[in-house]
């Protein structure tokens, strides 16, 4: 992950060189998409908020600051725009059902797909804030200092989380069966 | 499963799960999205210093805004007047109705007696009014508001009982008396009322049955206001004329007492016994020393025949000399200068021997030089008494000027004792009832009066040891 790449694309995309963007979203897709679904925990409704997140990125790229962290900034802003989300579905709990089958998945909040078993065991067992810590580290690769300064959280509550959501995870796969190692 | 294995799987299975990169850049790259420029203005502005329209609000909105609020506003225009003839009648003033505490405000009433505008007459009036609105209230309301007002900002005095400065005087004139009438009572009691219950000693006054009263009261106790200041006197505020009357009163009061009128009678003298003094210092000089003349004029006369007897007598014994020396005289030179010297002295005893004869045979010069010092004595002692005439004229005025107002005071005094006791309780309740009229102010004065009535004699005593005096210091003027 280099910062400095991510930041002359967000530099270059501010100043209208719309080819950039491709790099960007190369770049970040996967902190994107991870950070979201660990809070909507539904791939559709990520996959969704992805395509706002780089939206808003085009809308707003005039407010990045240059030489700041690029990486800080587009996963806020898919933070915010997930929660919005979560904000808004809380509201509509009741659809109808003969709605578009696209819809109803990507609303239910339980829904994931059959090709993940560990994440949906992660879903399952874990709370939201031990998914999120999980998941940005497994898959981002994000540091646990980078996770506490997005996350807005102590960084000896992160080590700690996330230690314990590894446990947590190993024993359920053992208890499950899952443990091929 | 290892800590790794497990990581490494859901990196793999999130990986797999991401969605088709194509497709979101596709996406992403077709839609129109607009730039927020939010930062591009701001940094304008913050180097420009000035606004700069955001475009979110085009022209053509701004503009559509803009005729939509001329347009109303014209409606606005348009519609105003014939919602204000709706709502608002124009109304007719039929009564002007005046309070005058030492603001003065006139209140226009219409038919219904609400007031149509309040007319500030003065800068106390000005400053009471700022920032009330009394216009649609009714003039009882009015009143009420204005003489709270009045009372807050000072205008009322709660020291004594016998403040006569607490005075209220209402005025109207409207279509009909009987309105007039209506108006000035109901108000009037109002204002009583308020004074009761605010523990305000004062009056209440109507400008018809009062204010005259009170300028001929004032006229009558300040007898040194001269007939221009008696008419300005109609002009004055009712509490001015309170002002005029409490010192008018105090200073009469102080008129009762001898030594004060004496002084007062002395401090109008001094200035015309100076001028006496001074004019007649030199006639009664002159008076003096031709009467002294007169006196000794006989013994003057006869003196002086006998001085030329003696001059006579001298003038013969060196003629004698003259002669007894010619004869013994050595040279003819010598002769001619003692016979020039016999010569004059010869004339000289002629002329003694001829005053002498004068003096001794001659009546008519006699009577002629003592007739012309009567004549003179006679002549300065007339002058002196037309100044003395003169200024006893003038004290006579003085003692006019300070007799008269007491007699018309007394006069009036003994009338109505007269009168109350002549016609007895009747005309005693009369008198009272019609001082009700006019509130404390006249019971004040109603009381004054009859104690001051009853006092009569005493005054009278003190009267006649003043008019001693004054007849003493006359009488000393008129014997010199």
């Amino acid at each position: 992950m280099d910062k400095k790449l991510l930041d002359e694309y967000l530099v270059k995309l501010k100043r209208g060189d719309n080819e950039a963007f491709d790099e960007i979203y190369h770049l970040t897709k996967r902190g994107v998409f991870s950070l979201t679904l660990s809070i909507v925990k539904n791939p559709y409704a990520a996959e969704d908020i992805m395509q706002d997140t780089y939206l808003k990125i085009k809308e707003k790229i005039l407010y990045y600051k240059d030489g700041t962290n690029g990486y800080a900034w587009i996963l806020t802003i898919a933070r915010n725009l997930s929660l919005n989300y979560l904000n808004k579905n809380k509201k509509v709990d009741v659809l109808d059902t003969s709605e578009h089958e696209y819809l109803m998945a990507s609303t239910d909040k339980n829904f994931v797909k059959d090709d993940m078993p560990i994440f949906k065991i992660a879903k399952q067992h874990l709370n939201d804030f031990e998914l999120q810590v999980v998941v940005l580290y497994a898959v981002y690769g994000y540091k646990h200092r980078e996770i506490a300064e997005l996350l807005h959280k102590p960084l000896g509550s992160v080590l700690w989380t996330y230690n314990n959501s590894i446990k947590k995870l190993q024993k359920i796969l053992k208890k499950e069966g899952k443990d091929e190692a | 499963m290892k800590r790794k294995n497990i990581l490494n799987r859901l990196k793999l299975e999130l990986e797999n799960s991401l969605p088709d990169s194509a497709n979101i850049i596709n996406k992403v790259k077709n839609a129109k999205v607009e730039k927020d420029l939010s930062p591009v203005y701001d940094a304008i502005n913050s180097v420009n210093g000035t606004m700069v329209l955001n475009t979110k609000y085009n022209i053509a909105y701004i503009a559509g805004l803009m005729c939509l609020t001329m347009l109303l506003f014209t409606m606005l225009l348009i519609l105003l007047p014939i919602f204000n003839a709706i709502l608002y009648p124009e109304k007719n003033i039929v009564t002007k109705f005046g309070i005058d505490i030492n603001p003065s405000i006139d209140l226009m009433l219409d038919e219904n007696d609400q007031v149509v505008w309040a007319l500030a007459k003065n800068k106390h009036a000005e400053l009471l009014l700022c920032g009330e609105n009394l216009e649609g209230e009714h003039v009882k309301d009015a009143t009420n508001k204005i003489i709270k007002l009045a009372a807050r900002a000072g205008y009322f005095s709660t020291k004594t009982e016998s403040d006569i400065t607490n005075a209220v005087m209402l005025s109207a004139v409207s279509e009909t008396e009987e309105k007039q009438n209506f108006l000035l009572d109901s108000i009037k009691s109002d204002v009583k009322n308020f004074y009761m219950n605010n523990q305000i000693y004062g009056v209440v006054l109507t400008e018809f049955d009062s204010k005259q009263e009170l300028v001929d009261l004032v006229c009558c106790l300040d007898y040194d206001l001269t007939d221009e200041q008696k008419i300005a006197l109609q002009n004055e505020s009712i509490k001015n004329l309170n002002h005029k009357l409490t010192e008018s009163y105090t200073q009469l009061k102080r008129r009762f007492r001898t030594d004060f009128i004496l002084e007062e009678f002395n401090n109008k003298l001094n200035p015309i016994n100076e001028q006496f003094n001074s004019e007649t210092t030199s006639i009664k000089t002159k008076l003096t020393e031709t009467e002294n003349k007169l006196n000794n004029f006989e013994s003057v006369w006869l003196a002086e025949i006998e001085i030329c007897k003696q001059k006579i007598a001298e003038w013969t014994a060196q003629i004698a000399a003259l002669q007894e020396a010619i004869k013994f005289a050595l040279n003819v030179e010598e002769v001619g200068r003692l016979n020039a010297e016999l010569e004059i002295k010869k004339a000289f005893l002629t002329s003694e021997e001829e005053e002498l004869e004068n003096r001794e045979q001659g009546s008519a010069m006699f009577n002629a030089e003592k007739d012309k010092l009567i004549n003179l004595v006679n002549d300065y002692k007339n002058q002196i008494k037309q100044k003395h005439q003169q200024r006893l004229s003038s004290i006579e005025n003085i003692l006019g000027q300070i007799k008269g107002p007491f007699g018309t005071l007394y006069n009036k005094l003994e009338n109505r004792k007269l009168e109350i006791l002549k016609n007895g309780d009747k005309q005693f309740a009369e008198h009272l009832s019609h001082l009700q009229n006019y509130n404390e102010f006249y019971n004040n004065y109603s009381d004054w009066l009859i104690n001051s009535a009853e006092q009569i004699p005493t005054i009278q005593l003190n009267w006649n040891e003043i008019k001693q005096n004054w007849e003493q210091q006359y009488l000393n003027f008129v014997q010199f």
